[in-house]
């Protein structure tokens, strides 16, 4: 019921953000060139949840996820003419977990990007400029934050088979301001996050309908995570905390500080048609700072449609 | 009398029919993969030994290819060499198709609808044809030096027919074809009015890859 209500908030969110991105290209001397819906369904595991650091805290779900997104993508007809295009696009992503179910949430996004490819043929390279923005609705309350992402992406295709791309971007959260203060003088944001991530991706067909994927990302920043409240009083003794709240869906405290990540991908999509396709995938996460680190490890597997 | 001027219409115009085709023969191919499986899409031709044969013959006026759901149909198109060829584009959306083929380089910018003018093929061989927009488009025209040509259907099978008698080596090619035409030629002599002639092709392939197409995890790309 919760997710529910959550849902049509977040559709007239994606509506009003969709009608001030079409608006807003107006003035741009561009022309329609396509439209592209995208849709998936996903079941995932995560075995570290929270992303605690202590072992014993660790905590692991597993999630259905759903994402529907439209974008419009406009073909600049003047100067740089036909090789830019600019996708303008707007999402809505439910989660449901299966056991945390404060984690359950409806994410309304909307997505701006601006590609422009230098020549002609397949294997020109390409250059990305893209900024997203996505309002996070949790069944938890407290974890509600808006997240703006901006970044450049730089991918060229090396043979019919193999293409790569680089990306870095910035990503800045905005959390709730009054949770719950456990220390004096320390801040109780911890879902105020500003980090940087490096991404390489590349993508090889294995066969004409297999395509195996690999990704490894970088984050330098903020990390969060999740402990028991005896933990997080050792863990301030080790770690430049930045700050810490309690935390009602894992019962436990939630803190930030300053650290990085490391994150390895290795997936492939089977194509069942030229929109449709069966992805599955591994995702290793390890991050903290020192010797005080996460590991996540999660699994998926989704069917995605794009037209 | 009415009734004698029209059984002598009748006659006339079956005396001429005959006329055209006495002389006819037909070619029947089959093109095979080294792994014996049927290939379609094969462009089978027959190049006469006697250039005479050629004279007069002229190439179909135009020939389109068209693209339907961010993709080029057919996939394979055989013309005679100064054929024109045109690329209407049935998709709502606007493609960009271009060529780097040495026998026959072009670029149409981005289009919808019907391009201003059709692409003149006038040079044999082989024009991969891409769009720079949707980079998994991919097809091929094929150029021939014979107008005696044709494509095989699904079962890598098919027929020339109302060839003139006469010697030809008889050549396929495909987008896999391992090496050139000119290797897979027979030479066959066409007798008028004889029996269909079996030709049998066994090809062998290269791995021909296109960009990916389908959704993935890792989404990006130019599209």
């Amino acid at each position: 019921m919760a997710l529910t209500k959550r849902l049509l908030q977040a559709i007239g969110g994606v509506g009003v953000t969709s009608v001030l991105s079409v608006g807003w290209i107006g003035p741009v001397q561009a022309e329609w060139a396509e439209s592209v819906l995208d849709a998936s369904a996903e079941y995932r595991t995560n075995d570290d949840v929270n992303l605690s650091v202590f072992n014993d805290d660790e905590k692991s779900d597993k999630l259905l996820r759903g994402v529907l997104g439209f974008s419009k993508i406009y073909q600049f007809d003047a100067g740089i003419a036909d090789y830019t295009r600019l996708n303008i696009g707007a999402s809505i992503e439910l989660q449901d977990y299966s056991e945390f179910d404060g984690l359950d949430r409806v994410n309304p996004g909307v997505a701006l990007g601006l590609t422009h490819k230098f020549g002609l043929g397949p294997d020109a390279p390409w250059l990305n400029l893209h900024v997203s923005g996505v309002v996070e609705n949790v069944d938890d309350s407290d974890r509600n934050k808006n997240i703006i992402n901006a970044g450049i992406r730089l991918g060229r295709r090396f043979t019919p088979r193999f293409d790569a791309a680089i990306d870095w971007s910035y990503d800045k959260s905005n959390g709730k301001d009054d949770l719950p203060v456990i220390s004096p003088g320390l801040p109780s944001s911890v879902y105020d996050l500003q980090r940087s991530i490096i991404t390489a991706i590349g993508n090889y067909q294995v066969t004409p309908r297999l395509l195996g994927s690999i990704r490894y990302s970088y984050l330098n920043g903020d990390i969060n995570g999740e402990c028991t409240v005896e933990n997080v009083g050792f863990l301030l003794t080790v770690i430049d905390m930045t700050a810490h709240t309690l935390d009602r869906t894992f019962e436990g405290c939630r803190y930030r500080f300053d650290g990085y990540a490391n994150t390895l991908g290795l997936s492939g999509s089977y194509a069942l048609g030229p929109h449709t396709a069966i992805n599955f995938g591994s995702v290793w996460s390890k991050g903290g700072t020192g010797r005080w680190l996460y590991r996540q490890n999660q699994l998926f597997v989704n069917f995605s449609y794009r037209h | 009398m009415k009734a004698s001027s029209n059984i002598a219409k009748f006659l006339a115009i079956s005396l001429m029919l005959v006329c055209v085709r006495a002389g006819a023969a037909t070619l029947n191919a089959e093109v095979v993969s080294s792994k014996g499986k049927p290939v379609r899409d094969a462009v089978v031709f027959a190049v006469p030994a006697d250039p005479a044969v050629l004279q007069g013959i002229q190439a179909q006026k135009q020939v389109d290819v068209d693209q339907v759901d961010k993709e080029f149909i057919p996939y394979v198109t055989a013309v005679y060499r100064g054929t024109d060829v045109n690329f209407p584009n049935s998709d709502k959306i606007r493609h960009h198709v271009y060529s780097f083929s040495e026998a026959k380089q072009f670029e149409i910018p981005l289009y919808t609808g019907a391009p201003e003018k059709p692409i003149h093929f006038d040079k044999p061989g082989e024009v991969a044809l891409g769009c720079n927009i949707h980079d998994w488009m991919k097809a091929y025209v094929f150029v021939c030096e014979s107008p005696f040509f044709t494509t095989t259907d699904a079962d890598g099978k098919a027929s020339l027919t109302d060839l003139p008698a006469g010697q030809y080596q008889v050549r396929v090619w495909h987008p896999t074809l391992r090496g050139k035409p000119e290797d897979t030629g027979q030479k066959v002599s066409l007798e008028a009015d004889s029996a269909p002639q079996i030709v049998q092709f066994t090809i062998r392939e290269k791995k021909l890859w296109k960009p990916w197409r389908a959704p993935t995890s890792t989404t990006g790309g130019y599209r």
